[in-house]
């Protein structure tokens, strides 16, 4: 990997980069689609990389299952299986596992589950998880981490974020003997959960370890956590790793949380939320999401968003065209799945131009006063920019102040419990 | 809407009515560069408007798709139809996303291949479906959708008798008055009628019947009807294109296995269409809807010289898995023995290792963008800086999706799989009626029945294939959920 900062804004901690990979540039921060099953829904890899995307993300877990690491040793790898020309990263496939199994025990050997083909024991070792993801030929592959949920406390939290540690060595010393590192560069997961004191003693341990990482992922959150904790937590990991190598943090998809964590300085995140959300009639604006399954849209002869550049607005894709076929046809899907992609790589996108020309604070400003119409911004995401020097509600006394902060997700969402949804 | 010319080729005019024909339709919209699709051909089937499994870009890519039916009875859920709410040149085209620079529009009241119970229809209405029930079409309804839709062809309002036969002599009476006087209605007065009105041929499963539906087409009209259709001479007159509708026709000659239809029925259907095309003018496009194999295709073709074909069989195809690998002429002479399938179920584990694509490392090359995938033409660029994202290392040509990655997407019930086998069977079929052209093109009529009667021998027309491929399909749909697009639970937005 080649990593260079090309960019810093001059307020907050964001900035832009250039990774090269073997499968080309990708310029940071960037979001990357999940193709799960070796596919982003619908679409084909030529649709996917005319889009403007440079990397996206396969599971590991699904891809061990099917089509099997035979196949895919056969066709070469996954970027030839897929057809995908461009970059990809795997993850260690710990995640799905404890979540997709539900007897999955955790030894200091690695992750004992019951195989989903005849139910016999099987282990899924740091230096198997790595052994699948060289099989699979991923540009990034992730360490196995001992993953526990972001709301699990206790000795369980301290337990697996040390055990993390350890198996990252097992994973760095089985990935060196490889000789992939040529083409194959291997990510680090900081775990430590919710406790400031064990986050900090995890990154410790995994900063030492640097010269035989190539970036860091931050984990262990987007479980449910209270927003306001996983900010800062973010924040944290941020502020101690390493400049010269990218912050990855993973399940992060929605607008607000991927601009706040760009401003903490994230570099990459992914999330299944754009392709998923599509596939309900769900379209992702700068103004808020559209529930196109809501009879409001049945006459919009409009497009979704005039100023999109994605191939289902160019053509003037009505409100009332999806409305009549979400749900129904899978084209409809495949027309949402674009643009959402493409509503996540001009959000990124965005920001690097405007990190670039030092104006990222007006960006985040403009952004949140466009998708939250009625004023009202999640607190919590005005105290975490304000923590990099941002006031989204510069210049307003403490009453007004008070007056435009709310709890939760906030607004700019049209949701699906609306009476008239399955009108 | 397009303006629309058909002409028989030299070779084919002046012949006997039911041999095989080659024909060009030429067509153009308003400025746009007029069009050319060859016949024998084909149109592409839409499900509430959509060809199904393609996105508008590969749709537009897609370069053997140049003519779409549109059933409107999914639009009936919404008054006004959400169809006819579309505006400018070419509302329904703009409304769908389809080109007006390469796609000629049909439209028809129902689905021509849906052949379920329905409510009777009514003397100046029909019955159509749509997801929230039955809904009544009344001949005025239907001349202001097509007002409002402007669809470049539109047929005519038919009463077919969908319930199980026998009829009654005076259920056949009263379907060809009604769907006569439908005709009229749709044309009168001439002045504001649709340009391109096509007729469905009423009378069933009756050669006399039908005989008489057609008559009554080409008898000089008097009187009142005289005064609604001036200037025209007789209904004939008024009309564009004759269409088949043969999925009504099996069920009402009473075939009841749907894999042996094609064959068990082909003689009948031949006699009942030729006693419809027999008292009618040569020069007019004949459609068929719903033909269920290419041996059907190439029966119809030889013994009546219907001009398109609808390619629901195929695009149904790759519905349940299956990629199409026919060739015409076929490769060989038959020998005893199994018969050949038409394609490969794909959903058989014979395919997990198998990384040549649909078409085959000995086959002719297939252009579609399954088989010959085109790199992206163009990016979007999302950012100033973004411009050496696109450039970096030599990235290969991409390569044509291999056989063990549609059998993957399939098993694990991805989407993408129907889009690359839609892809592959619209260009499959594409290339059975270029060859079909060919050979008519070749002046040797004889070894044109000779390589269509080696085709029946060489292929299964049974489908022995598809209903395999149909029970997998079902397993892996059971197994994964309820169907591709709500398999998981919606968001909670
Ligand atoms: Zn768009
Ligand atoms: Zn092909």
């Amino acid at each position: 990997m080649h990593f260079e900062i090309i960019a810093r804004c001059s307020t907050t901690r964001a900035r832009v980069c250039k990774m090269t990979l073997a499968h080309g540039v990708t310029m940071l921060p960037t979001f990357m689609p999940v193709a799960t099953q070796a596919a982003i829904k619908g679409l084909t890899p030529t649709q996917v990389e005319s889009l403007g995307i440079t990397l996206i993300l396969n599971n590991t877990y699904h891809l061990n299952l099917r089509p099997g690491l035979d196949v895919l040793r056969q066709a070469g790898g996954a970027h030839a299986f897929q057809g995908w020309r461009r970059n990809l990263l795997t993850d260690s496939g710990g995640f799905q596992l404890v979540s997709l199994s539900k007897f999955t025990t955790i030894t200091e050997e690695g992750a004992l589950f019951s195989s989903p083909f005849d139910g016999s024991p099987t282990m899924l070792t740091p230096e198997e998880s790595i052994s699948i993801q060289h099989a699979i030929g991923a540009d990034i592959i992730m360490q196995l981490d001992d993953v526990v949920s972001s709301l699990t406390t206790g000795p369980r939290v301290a337990e697996a974020s040390r055990r993390s540690v350890r198996w990252l060595d097992r994973c760095i010393t089985f990935h060196t003997s490889s000789g992939k590192q040529d083409r194959q560069n291997l990510f680090a997961i900081v775990q430590g959960g919710l406790d400031p004191d064990l986050r900090d003693e995890c990154l410790e341990e995994m900063v030492k370890r640097k010269d035989h990482v190539a970036g860091f992922a931050i984990g262990g959150l987007s479980g449910g956590e209270e927003k306001d904790v996983f900010w800062r937590m973010i924040s944290q990991c941020t502020a101690k790793l390493p400049d010269d190598r990218p912050r990855y943090s993973m399940g992060i998809g929605f607008a607000e949380d991927l601009l706040v964590c760009v401003a903490l300085g994230v570099d990459m995140a992914d999330c299944v939320f754009p392709t998923r959300t599509a596939r309900f009639g769900v379209a992702l604006t700068f103004e808020g999401a559209l529930n196109l399954r809501l009879k409001k849209h049945a006459t919009d002869l409009g497009p979704i968003d005039p100023q999109c550049p994605c191939p289902t607005c160019q053509v003037n894709t009505s409100r009332a065209f999806l409305h009549h076929t979400v749900t129904h046809e899978t084209a409809a899907a495949h027309a949402l799945t674009l643009h959402n992609l493409v509503f996540q790589a001009r959000l990124m996108g965005q920001a690097r131009t405007a990190i670039l020309e030092d104006r990222f604070p007006a960006y985040l400003k403009t952004f949140f006063s466009g998708y939250y119409k009625n004023g009202q911004y999640p607190e919590w995401c005005v105290n975490a920019l304000g923590s990099v020097g941002v006031d989204l509600l510069e210049g307003l006394s403490g009453e007004e102040r008070n007056g435009r902060i709310q709890g939760g997700r906030g607004a700019g969402w049209e949701y699906a419990s609306d009476s008239a949804a399955d009108a | 809407m397009a303006s629309i010319s058909f002409s028989l080729a030299s070779s084919s005019a002046n012949k006997s009515k039911f041999t095989p024909r080659l024909g060009q339709l030429t067509f153009r919209h308003g400025q746009s560069p007029s069009q050319t699709l060859d016949t024998p051909g084909f149109l592409a089937t839409t499900s509430r408007g959509v060809v199904s499994h393609l996105s508008r870009d590969h749709l537009h890519n897609t370069a053997s798709v140049q003519w779409i039916h549109v059933p409107f009875e999914s639009f009936l859920e919404n008054k006004p139809p959400v169809l006819t709410r579309s505006t400018g040149p070419n509302p329904a085209h703009s409304f769908l996303g389809f080109s007006t620079e390469k796609h000629l529009v049909s439209l028809s009241v129902r689905d021509p291949s849906d052949c379920a119970e329905i409510p009777p229809n009514g003397k100046d209405f029909v019955s159509a479906r749509c997801v929230q029930g039955v809904r009544k079409v009344t001949v005025q309804d239907w001349k202001s959708y097509a007002a409002a839709c402007k669809p470049d062809i539109i047929f005519a309002m038919s009463d077919t008798m969908i319930s199980a036969p026998p009829y009654s002599q005076k259920r056949i009476t009263k379907s060809i008055e009604r769907s006569c006087a439908w005709l009229l209605d749709i044309l009168a007065p001439v002045s504001s009628a649709p340009p391109n009105v096509f007729v469905h041929l009423a009378g069933g499963s009756s050669v006399p019947a039908r005989q008489t539906f057609s008559r009554t087409l080409t008898e000089k009209v008097y009187g009142k009807e005289a005064e609604l259709v001036h200037p025209l001479e007789c209904l004939d007159d008024g009309v564009s294109g004759y269409v088949f509708d043969l999925a009504p026709m099996r069920a009402q000659i009473g075939a009841s296995d749907p894999y042996a239809q094609g064959k068990r029925t082909g003689e009948a259907v031949i006699e009942l269409i030729q006693a419809s095309l027999d008292p009618l003018p040569d020069n007019k496009i004949r459609l068929a809807n719903s033909a269920a194999t290419p041996h059907e295709v190439l029966r119809l073709t030889a013994g009546v010289g219907i001009d398109i074909f609808d390619s629901h069989w195929a695009q149904k195809a790759a519905n349940i898995g299956i990629g199409l690998n026919f060739t015409f002429p076929p490769p060989s002479t038959a020998t005893a023995g199994k018969r050949q399938d038409l394609g490969l179920n794909l959903y058989n584990n014979t395919y997990t290792h198998d990384f040549s694509t649909l078409s085959g490392e000995d086959s002719p090359h297939c252009p579609c963008l399954t088989c010959s995938p085109a790199p992206a033409s163009s990016f979007i660029a999302h950012a100033t800086l973004d411009e050496p994202t696109f450039a970096g290392p030599d990235f290969p040509a991409p390569k044509g999706f291999s056989r063990a990655y549609i059998h993957h997407l399939l098993h694990t019930h991805e989407m993408s799989a129907h889009t690359l086998l839609v892809l592959h069977n619209l260009a499959v079929l594409d290339q059975f009626f270029t060859d079909i052209r060919r050979m008519l093109g070749g002046g040797d009529e004889q070894q044109f029945h000779r390589a269509a009667e080696s085709f029946c021998q060489y292929y299964d027309e049974d489908l022995a294939v598809f209903q395999e491929a149909t029970i997998m399909w079902d397993m892996v749909d059971k197994a994964r959920g309820k169907g591709r697009l709500m398999r998981d639970k919606p968001d909670d937005v």
